[in-house]
């Protein structure tokens, strides 16, 4: 059998247009004007061949042939039949095709579900310094960023938010509960949930919220959900996990980071509409209407739109719609 | 009479789509596992298709070595991210291992990526010199410290030079002649850049608002800022990338040469520019499916504008194979076991 193709000696980057003669155990190399070379058929490597490249045979003396007559190169090893497999497959789309529908169904599963499941595992088991660490964290960026300016309230006003919080945190004796309240210029009225218990309600809420005690204490257990179902250790673990599969299972590459802020945000909804869930519950079994969380997230809602503030797109916001929170709470 | 010499890459998106896919799933079946053969396969089919006066690139590493690399660094990853959660030391420990140990790691990621690599079947190479290593990186880190940062361009160049300039083809070694003040141009345009889109960026979105108060709903109003602000600053952000990797590769290209060899690269911001945005708006409204297509599009554009010169095209079959050094010794063994690879 004869292969035509190019040799490489292994010692200069000159290429030779060369023919192979593959002869029982022995394959000669013969270039026009020099030597013929000859190596035993056993020590040849055939590299298995990836798209239409030309396919490489290696010497152990690290000389190199390249050819594209691919079909004579398999008869050299004809029982490597392994080292054929991974071209066979990427040639015909009868396996592309299914290859593609099975990793589509299988990192939507690994998005949808294998993350939520393993990062909540993974939350539930972590110690509590975990928490405590990243509620540290926290709070030094906030303070650096002078986000959180000190609270304007009365003194009156802040022991009426202490009782009605006291009066919550009663049954969750084993989490350190602690409420702050603060003035704020860059948020508005707002409350948010450090991941160790530590639990932020600034001062215009309170002004937009003091009619209504029944309101101030649904935010209050909406932020308390966050809490007890470790939302903010949550969040880290499933946002490191599918940033891993982007970069490397997938192979985004640069555009990991751009996927990740894009996809996470819906891990950041669900989380939401638990945390909804968990003061609804708690809101029912203090005989109060589930609807009073409805009620204060419309008062803030439309505070933001007086303000005209910018409005994000529902499918990228860390939030669900108001109008589709208030309308799970009725069903509760 | 000097002759130029085309990079011509002969690969295209079909093909590469159908071995990304394939990639995906043996990753996926093996649990990442076979992501470094994956690696090796998607580097041997663009090199392989990268040609210069009709001799191809290669690349040989061992994927078990690649995957212990991405192990190694895997682990100091995750102790600088999540050591600090079990002791605050832990999370200080790593970044300190990574600072004392980072000239180490250029010659070694360098060793081994060069090594790996060849040209013609010739290998390239790096030098072997750790302590010239430590000396760049003491040098490049003062200057920037001591300048609060200021001089990260001079930094950044004494890098590039020790990168290149330590690399070999066969036994000849590159050479690299850019100067500090270059690359401080560079970083400085990018400066002024980042300011007037800020500019612009404000100017539009508030003219913007201006000009639609009034012509359109209220609860539209909202949507039209956001979507205006997402749309431009993303632009601003992927036209200051282009600029970046265009100055920055014709910069670098350009101030290299080996052994009769000239490079030329005449990379342009706008065009590369069109490509990553037309790239990143294909991979999102493709849900990532058009990622091979992007990718093949930027690498041929790369390579359609980068040329040699040299003397005549006999000298590219006149270059000589190293002798791998120390070929068979205790020694070596123990030292190749820790060239791995490591991906910037």
């Amino acid at each position: 059998m004869k292969i035509k193709g190019y040799f490489y000696d292994g010692k200069t980057s000159k290429r030779h247009k060369a023919t192979l003669w593959v002869q029982g155990d022995v394959i000669e190399v013969h270039r026009e004007g020099e030597a013929t070379l000859s190596y035993p058929k056993s020590e040849v490597q055939v590299e298995g061949r990836i798209a239409n490249l030309p396919q490489t045979l290696r010497f152990f003396d690290q000389a190199l042939f390249e050819t594209k007559e691919y079909d004579k190169v398999l008869k050299i090893h004809p029982h490597e039949n392994w080292k054929k497999l991974l071209h066979a497959i990427e040639d015909r789309w009868a396996f592309i095709v299914p290859a593609l529908c099975f990793s589509a169904v299988v990192c939507y599963l690994v998005y949808q579900s294998l993350l939520p499941v393993m990062a909540e595992q993974m939350a539930q088991r972590l110690p509590g310094k975990v928490s405590e660490y990243m509620q540290d964290s926290t709070l030094t960026l906030l303070e650096r960023e002078d986000f959180l300016q000190k609270t304007q309230l009365k003194p009156s006003e802040k022991e009426r938010m202490k009782k009605l919080f006291e009066d919550l945190t009663a049954n969750y004796e084993s989490i350190d509960f602690e409420l702050k309240m603060a003035a704020t210029e860059k948020m508005g009225p707002n409350a948010f949930a450090l991941p160790a218990g530590r639990i932020y309600f600034t001062d215009s809420l309170y002004e937009l919220l003091k009619e209504n005690p029944g309101e101030i204490q649904a935010v209050l257990l909406h932020e308390m959900g966050h809490v007890v179902h470790k939302h903010g250790l949550k969040a880290a673990v499933q946002q490191a996990g599918l940033y891993f599969f982007l970069s490397f299972v997938v192979g985004l590459g640069d555009w990991s980071t751009l996927s990740l802020v894009l996809l996470s945000s819906s891990y950041s909804r669900d989380m939401e509409r638990e945390a909804d869930e968990f003061a609804a519950k708690e809101l029912k079994a203090r005989g109060l209407e589930p609807l009073l969380l409805g009620r204060a997230l419309e008062k803030m809602e439309d505070e933001r739109k007086k303000k005209k503030k910018l409005e994000i797109p529902s499918w990228i916001s860390t939030h669900p719609g108001t109008n589709e929170r208030i309308k799970s709470l009725k069903k509760q | 009479m000097r002759e130029n010499f085309k990079v011509r890459f002969e690969g295209n998106a079909n093909e590469y789509f159908k071995i990304w896919i394939v990639n995906t799933l043996l990753t996926i079946v093996t649990l990442g596992i076979y992501s470094a053969w994956a690696k090796v396969r998607n580097r041997k089919y663009l090199y392989g298709n990268t040609l210069i006066n009709e001799g191809r690139f290669d690349y040989t590493a061992d994927p078990k070595k690649i995957l212990v690399g991405r192990l190694i660094l895997g682990f100091f990853f995750l102790c600088y991210l999540y050591g600090p959660l079990l002791h605050y030391s832990i999370g200080l420990f790593a970044i300190v291992c990574f600072i004392v140990l980072f000239p180490w790691i250029i010659v070694k990621g360098s060793i081994f990526n060069l090594t790996n690599t060849t040209y013609k079947n010739v290998r390239f190479d790096f030098t072997r010199d750790l302590k010239a290593s430590y000396k760049n990186y003491s040098i490049a880190g003062l200057i920037t410290l001591c300048s609060l940062g200021l001089a990260w361009a001079w930094a950044y160049c004494r890098h590039k030079h020790f990168t290149i300039s330590n690399s070999y083809y066969g036994q000849k070694k590159f050479r690299f002649n850019a100067t500090g003040t270059d690359f401080f141009t560079i970083f400085f345009m990018m400066g002024l850049i980042y300011l007037l889109i800020v500019v612009c960026l404000a100017l539009i979105v508030g003219g913007a608002a201006y000009l639609l108060t009034g012509n359109i709903s209220k609860e539209a109003t909202p949507f039209v800022g956001m979507a205006l602000t997402y749309v431009f600053l993303g632009a601003g952000i992927v036209y200051i990338t282009a600029f970046h990797k265009t100055k920055i590769i014709n910069l670098v290209v350009n101030s290299s040469s080996l052994e009769g060899i000239d490079f030329r690269a005449r990379l342009e911001t706008q065009e590369y520019f069109k490509i990553l945005f037309t790239n990143a708006l294909a991979i999102i409204f493709s849900l990532g499916l058009l990622t091979p297509w992007a990718l093949i599009r930027l690498h041929l554009y790369k390579c359609n504008n980068i040329q040699l010169i040299a003397d005549d095209s006999k000298h590219f079959d006149e270059f000589i194979q190293e002798a791998r050094k120390g070929d068979g010794s205790a020694a070596d063994a123990a030292l190749d076991f820790w060239d791995f690879d490591i991906g910037f």
